[in-house]
């Protein structure tokens, strides 16, 4: 999440500096007209704008919520995850899929930490996806009326998959496959869906990409528990 | 040849992102260095004219061919011309990476300016250092004794 963030901020930031340097120059140097100068503030003030728009968005996504109110729309907490990653997912040229089933009942839960088990799938995703030939992301939510837990979400990936012997050991803390890892990501997603009532669990093959399925019980009216 | 008939040495920008690939061509231009910018590795390769910049700037990350891989295509051509890499912050094993492979160096982005220029006006010089260095290796081949132990030729001597 923090090198998502380092990453998107880095772009406006790096154009900010340069304009600003380049400005300088040209009032110092007496190079470039009155017209050249304004032009660069004009670039600066829509770098700073740019930066303003990835800074909102990460806002919303870390909105607290009201823990009285009537839950949380699993939908939009994936549509805002995508949003955020997309320009890291474009980068990677991993096509993503959403199909969200519009009759999902709200989740009662803290709308911060369910983001943050989609943003870390997510990434896991596009990182498993680095060499695979195809790279294609869906996330695809829907209804179980009859089950305890009727919202599901499965994210499904193109990547290079695992073994079963692997994913008996994804989840656990400090388990790794990916050099540089904390493998910290999906245990603390696995231990933030069960805080909310939910289960988490991973499927996949080597080679042939991996798909995790999210179950999480549906708000109880106005009484249900709170995470 | 690494140069241009105007004597204006090219730099050659290679960036994803409008605004860095704008702002570098911008600040080039304004130390008189003339600046041709590319949005993608794969473009760059199929200008005709990055054969005569004196220097490359290009970013690691980008879609489609990165920075590590263009750095390999342009080190396998003869007579390359010296790659800047423009890093992510804190990526330093990347960085370490494109050393190893020939990189001439690497700037950490937000990058100061002054450092971006140092690297580029050295590295500008590479060619002509190059150019020197092959130049008084040849002349010392020429003052060495051979294997007679006696002078092949003694050059720069006035006639007696």
């Amino acid at each position: 999440m923090a090198a998502a963030i380092s990453h998107e901020l880095n772009q406006p930031l790096t154009g900010i500096r340069n304009y600003a340097r380049n400005a300088f120059y040209m009032i110092e140097k007496g190079l470039g007209g009155e017209e050249e100068v304004k032009g660069n503030l004009r670039l600066i003030s829509e770098q700073v704008d740019r930066a303003a728009k990835i800074i909102n968005q990460m806002r919303e996504l870390t909105r607290r919520t009201d823990r009285t109110s009537a839950g949380v729309d699993i939908n939009g907490v994936v549509r805002e995850s995508v949003e955020f990653l997309l320009p890291q997912m474009r980068l990677s040229e991993v096509e993503v899929t959403l199909a969200l089933a519009p009759d999902l009942p709200p989740v009662w839960g803290d709308r911060i930490r369910l983001a943050q088990v989609f943003l870390n799938l997510l990434t896991n995703a596009r990182q498993a996806m680095d060499c695979a030939p195809e790279r294609r992301l869906s996330i695809a939510s829907r209804r179980d009326p009859l089950a305890d837990r009727p919202v599901v979400i499965e994210v499904t990936d193109t990547g290079r998959g695992f073994s079963e012997e692997i994913a008996r050991s994804l989840f656990q803390p400090f388990y790794t496959t990916r050099k540089g890892g904390h493998g910290l990501g999906l245990s603390i997603s696995r231990a933030i869906v069960q805080d909310h009532g939910g289960t988490i669990e991973a499927s996949g093959r080597p080679g042939g990409g991996a798909s995790f399925t999210i179950r999480l019980p549906a708000e109880l009216g106005g009484s249900g528990r709170s995470p | 040849m690494n140069g241009r008939t105007d004597g204006v040495q090219l730099i050659v920008v290679v960036d994803d992102d409008e605004v860095a690939r704008h702002s570098i061509g911008q600040m080039l231009q304004l130390r008189g260095w003339a600046a041709e910018a590319f949005s993608s590795a794969e473009a760059a390769l199929a200008w005709p004219g990055l054969a005569d910049a004196a220097c490359v700037i290009t970013d690691v990350k980008m879609p489609g061919m990165d920075g590590e891989e263009f750095l390999a295509e342009v080190r396998a051509r003869p007579g390359a011309p010296p790659v800047m890499m423009i890093t992510g912050h804190g990526d330093i094993a990347m960085a370490v990476r494109c050393l190893k492979a020939g990189a001439f160096d690497f700037v950490e982005k937000p990058f100061d300016d002054d450092v971006l220029l140092a690297y580029v006006a050295k590295a500008g010089e590479q060619p002509r250092l190059v150019r020197e260095a092959s130049d008084l290796r040849r002349r010392l081949t020429l003052f060495s004794p051979g294997e007679d132990g006696r002078f092949g030729m003694v050059g720069r001597s006035r006639a007696m």
